[in-house]
């Protein structure tokens, strides 16, 4: 069905995030950090705005039922683990979409996935018709039809460099579908930098491709 | 009540403002009080994840990932996007 370019709705950032960054959001939250990438994501997540750009959370059961036994096996009190992913079925479904969670039955939609549970991501982010995926994992999505490019240098803490890369799934019925990482898309955010399909390959489309392994 | 006022006082002005403004007007309003009990929903739903937070960050006996946080802290040095 044809995106209706006048529905308010239509102009949402539907996205799917790994759950590391949900994990890594608490843990710089139990640092005492504020403004982390991982908070800040969570942040656009949660309050439904990414710089002025509405924004619905996609997730499955798996995911939900992973975050709440990470937050419980690292020591929190399982009831406030429970609570912060009820929450979060809540945000999804009182968001603009009005998304429930997916129920993601095994394998994944594209066999060159080679983790299971990323296919599961994948197929999560394709069953919610989401625009992104975030992920610090770009190489574990990168599949031999997908279109990706290096996007931008990041330092870690030990001085060290790494080499960023975004990519674009296209389904068979043409929709697509971004998958980048976490420090890109807060980067993009802030500036103003509209995350889409078209500014994706207008500013990175000639950059060297990434190599898919 | 004294929760209804809780919850009303904690929704942003805009969204204060008009539900007021759609509680005057006749029941033509349905659709966009439906669209506002979302968006109420929605705040109560975020105020009960920001609590289920606070409490974690206060959780003594969880050790901070050292690991997780510096990869969670990179900063970009060089990027078309400026």
């Amino acid at each position: 069905m044809p995106v209706d370019q006048t529905d308010p709705r239509a102009k949402t950032l539907t996205v799917v995030t790994d759950v590391n960054v949900l994990v890594s959001a608490q843990n710089a939250n139990r640092a005492g950090r504020t403004a982390t990438t991982s908070q800040r994501i969570v942040g656009y997540l949660t309050t439904g705005s990414a710089n002025g750009t509405p924004t619905q959370l996609a997730l499955s059961f798996k995911m939900i039922d992973t975050y709440r036994e990470v937050l419980k096996r690292i020591g929190h009190a399982a009831a406030v683990a429970d609570s912060a992913a009820q929450a979060l079925v809540e945000i999804m479904r009182y968001g603009p979409h009005r998304l429930e969670p997916y129920v993601v039955f095994g394998g994944t939609p594209d066999p060159a996935l080679r983790d299971t549970e990323d296919g599961g991501v994948l197929a999560t982010a394709f069953a919610a018709r989401a625009d992104l995926l975030i992920t610090d994992n770009l190489s574990d999505f990168a599949t031999d039809d997908c279109e990706s490019w290096t996007t931008s240098v990041v330092r870690r803490s030990d001085g060290s460099n790494r080499n960023l890369s975004c990519q674009i799934h296209t389904r068979p019925d043409g929709r697509t579908l971004m998958v980048v990482h976490p420090v890109d898309f807060v980067h993009w955010v802030e500036r103003g930098f509209e995350v889409s399909p078209k500014s994706l390959r207008a500013t990175f489309g000639s950059n060297q491709p990434k190599p898919k392994s | 009540m004294e929760n209804a006022v809780r919850v009303f006082t904690l929704l942003p002005k805009d969204l204060r403002d008009r539900l007021v403004e759609i509680t005057a007007e006749d029941k033509t309003a349905g659709p966009r009080l439906e669209e506002m009990s979302r968006r109420v929903l929605f705040e109560l739903a975020r105020l009960r994840y920001e609590q289920a937070s606070a409490i974690m960050a206060t959780s003594e006996n969880v050790p901070v990932d050292e690991e997780m946080l510096a990869d969670d802290e990179m900063v970009i040095v060089s990027s078309p996007v400026v």
